[in-house]
């Protein structure tokens, strides 16, 4: 168990974005988000979701933007996770405000 | 037990013991690594991250969030998948407005590509202003000395891709006199104004079919009159190259005539001055139409460009 867990332990260089630490994970989500405003491809955000939440893409979005409306997050980035989970059909009320920016 | 046997049971249990961890820390229960970074995700992913970050640029113009978010990347990483967003954006024709975003960010992260030139406002070189020269009264003949700019400073050099590179055909000479003439031969335009340029616009696409002519894009330039425009830069971009040629460097198509050897299978891209304005996009070479039993051949494109 020394050799295997510490000495030498299996290398992750191949990772999927759904080992990504909190931070980085955030930053996806936003990014794939604003991608989605660029490009408007639904399916392309909605696939790049999945490797976050194959079962629901549309929860790490909607997560997200709930958590920056408690913390005060910026205002824009949460209409742009809004838009886009409005475009997963997964609008929630508390995102329904941010709609109309 | 005699001495050898019992070695034997302990390198047999030793050497079961150590691949029985190693299965079980390996596969049954390995590491997990939940807070891992950019830089450890697989290749296509960090170019998916390198696209994502540019494309919120284009979106937010936040340049020190973006870097921050390659931050952890390798250059080469973001040099990649920057130059291959810019290239797919290039030739579908996207709006300059995004691909001179995209070009100002490249231009900040120091990647080059060669189809991001017309985009760059610090690439291009102005449009030539040509000067109507007073015809001497004794031998009415004009010359037309192309300003410094019309020598190919920043002309992208097609290296050799797997791609067909088309070869340009024109080598802009520093000067060229028209055959002298008892008449006054080209009688040069003033220099097109900006305004002019801004406002052109496809007037006419023809598809040229002579048989045994090398494919080539000819570009016409006029004015309002219809009058043909010497002068004029007109960039062909395509996914991984770009070319440049000057209207008026072959007087005996006309002033406001240029044009490009090209390749068939390339989806071309034909912009005017330097606003890098795409006004033709998805130009590719089409079959033209022949008789039963003839052989097949490519056509040529001709297009006008008029306000």
């Amino acid at each position: 168990m020394v050799i295997g867990w510490w000495l030498w332990p299996v290398t992750y260089t191949n990772t999927s974005p759904s080992a990504l630490r909190e931070d980085y994970h955030d930053e996806y989500v936003l990014m794939v988000a604003t991608a989605y405003e660029v490009e408007g491809d639904r399916e392309k955000a909605r696939e790049r979701l999945t490797l976050l939440d194959s079962e629901d893409p549309s929860a790490p979005v909607v997560r997200l933007a709930q958590r920056l409306i408690e913390q005060g997050g910026s205002e824009e980035d949460v209409a742009r996770l809004a838009r886009l989970a409005q475009s997963l059909d997964a609008t929630t009320p508390a995102l329904m405000p941010y709609l109309q920016r | 037990m005699p001495p050898s046997l019992r070695r034997a049971v302990f390198t047999i249990g030793l050497v079961l013991g150590l691949a029985l961890g190693l299965v079980y820390t390996w596969v049954i229960n390995p590491v997990r690594l939940t807070n891992t970074y950019p830089a450890l995700l697989r290749l296509d992913y960090r170019h998916d991250w390198v696209r994502l970050a540019v494309l919120s640029y284009v979106a937010d113009g936040d340049l020190e969030r973006v870097q921050s978010r390659l931050d952890s990347l390798e250059k080469e990483d973001v040099s990649e998948s920057l130059r291959a967003l810019i290239e797919e954006y290039v030739a579908a024709g996207r709006s300059p407005e995004t691909l001179r975003e995209l070009t100002t960010l490249a231009e900040a992260l120091d990647v080059n590509t060669p189809a991001m030139l017309v985009y760059a406002d610090a690439t291009v070189s102005p449009v030539p202003t040509l000067t109507p020269t007073p015809l001497p009264s004794p031998t009415p003949t004009s010359t037309f000395t192309p300003s410094p700019t019309a020598t190919p400073t920043k002309t992208p050099t097609p290296t050799p891709t797997s791609t067909p590179t088309p070869v340009h055909t024109f080598t802009p000479s520093p000067t060229f006199t028209p055959s002298p003439t008892p008449t006054p031969s080209p009688t040069f335009t003033p220099s097109p104004t900006p305004p002019l340029l801004q406002r052109l616009s496809l007037a006419e696409k023809e598809q040229l079919c002579s048989r045994g002519q090398s494919p080539h894009i000819e570009v016409v330039i006029q004015d309002e009159d219809g009058g043909g425009l010497p002068g004029v830069e007109v960039w062909l971009t395509w996914s991984d190259g770009a070319d440049r040629a000057v209207t008026g460097l072959k007087p005996e198509r006309g002033p406001g005539y240029a044009d490009f050897n090209v390749a068939s299978d390339v989806a071309y891209t034909v912009s005017v001055g330097e606003l890098g304005m795409p006004l033709v996009t998805g130009l590719r070479l089409e079959p033209c139409p022949v008789e039963e039993g003839e052989e097949p051949f490519t056509g040529s494109w001709r297009l006008v460009l008029a306000p």
